[in-house]
């Protein structure tokens, strides 16, 4: 339990104390969990995470620091800083589980360019299969295809989200550390697929 | 953001690309990816005397991916597999004056050269001991 450096009252906030107004300098190395006062688990209540993104932003919002000593001020802005990239993390669902996934790996090695076997072959022949279609502007073969990989897609992300779901506050070992981190992994590619798809011409972006 | 002329030259106008019957005894193939972006890349090389003649590519990726890999293939051809698994993603980047974000596909292609000797090379261990069991 984190404890407020002014009152030491318990902290809801890393960044925050409710009960005496304080900024907390520690918050500027909070994790983004700490920020929000959540344990480090995936399933997050979205409606209460955006409630407190909103009462802490007010709370941190430079302006109301344009009077207070320059060291007070640049704080107010440090947090502010920080309290959106951890909102910006969390309220992500893909975002959420990297970050999940790279506060485990500082504990349990894992190699972070894993993909299932088998995996990049078939990523390939699909993306030569594709580029048939976009040269053939098969826009019925296209559209299949596009469905095909959307599934794909949405399979994927709540397979890992029930994993890290059942997973609650634990630790996890390396394999479901590596299981995750494949699935991420895929998950681009999958992306990288759906993109192409729906890519009218052959631009690419350099 | 400004992209070098090399990278759009490679782009353009890729050499090289294509590909060589993967069974052949002669030639390696390297198949890798970069998660970071989803990018594909298949570099083959074929090889006479652990010299690499020829080689091919084929990337599923952005343009400066597509141009390290072009690079890349016309680097390897005529130098021995040593020669070749001593090329480092830095010269690519050199090379193609590659900015900060774009760094990984000069490994990506680094990785598919690599890839592709080893599978080469492994090929040449297998068809060598027929009664292999491996």
């Amino acid at each position: 339990m984190l404890l407020c450096s002014h009152c030491q009252k318990p902290l809801q906030s890393a960044l925050w104390c409710g009960a005496c107004q304080q900024l907390q300098s520690s918050g500027l190395q909070a994790d983004d969990f700490s920020v929000f006062g959540l344990p480090p688990r995936y399933d997050v209540d979205l409606n209460s995470l955006e409630q407190s993104y909103h009462e802490l932003a007010t709370e941190l919002h430079p302006d109301f620091f344009a009077t207070a000593p320059a060291a007070e001020r640049r704080l107010s802005e440090g947090l502010s800083a920080r309290l959106n990239q951890a909102w910006q993390t969390l309220q992500d669902p893909t975002a959420r589980a990297q970050y999940l996934i790279e506060v485990w790996k500082a504990k349990t090695p894992t190699h972070e360019r894993d993909l299932p076997t088998g995996f990049l072959q078939e990523m390939f022949a699909l993306q030569e299969e594709l580029e048939e279609l976009l040269e053939a502007k098969d826009q019925q073969a296209l559209a299949t295809k596009r469905a095909d990989f959307l599934q794909r897609l949405n399979d994927l992300r709540y397979n890992y989200q029930q994993q890290l779901i059942e997973l609650k506050e634990n630790t996890p070992d390396t394999t479901f550390c590596k299981q995750i981190q494949q699935q991420l992994n895929a998950e681009r590619y999958l992306l990288r697929l759906l993109e192409r798809c729906s890519s009218t011409s052959s631009e690419t972006d350099l | 953001m400004a992209y070098s002329e090399k990278v759009i030259d490679h782009y353009n106008e890729p050499r090289n690309v294509g590909s060589f019957e993967k069974s052949d005894d002669q030639v390696g193939t390297g198949l890798v990816g970069a998660p970071e972006c989803g990018d594909v890349m298949k570099l083959q090389i074929k090889v006479e005397n652990e010299k690499i003649v020829d080689a091919k590519f084929k990337t599923f990726g952005c343009g400066s991916a597509i141009a390290s890999s072009s690079l890349a293939t016309e680097w390897v051809k005529g130098k021995t597999l040593d020669e070749a698994l001593a090329i480092q993603n830095t010269e690519i980047v050199e090379e193609l004056s590659l900015p900060p974000v774009k760094i990984h596909c000069s490994v990506l292609a680094e990785d598919a050269i690599k890839a592709a000797i080893q599978d080469y090379r492994k090929r040449q261990e297998t068809s060598s001991e027929p009664t292999a069991s491996a």
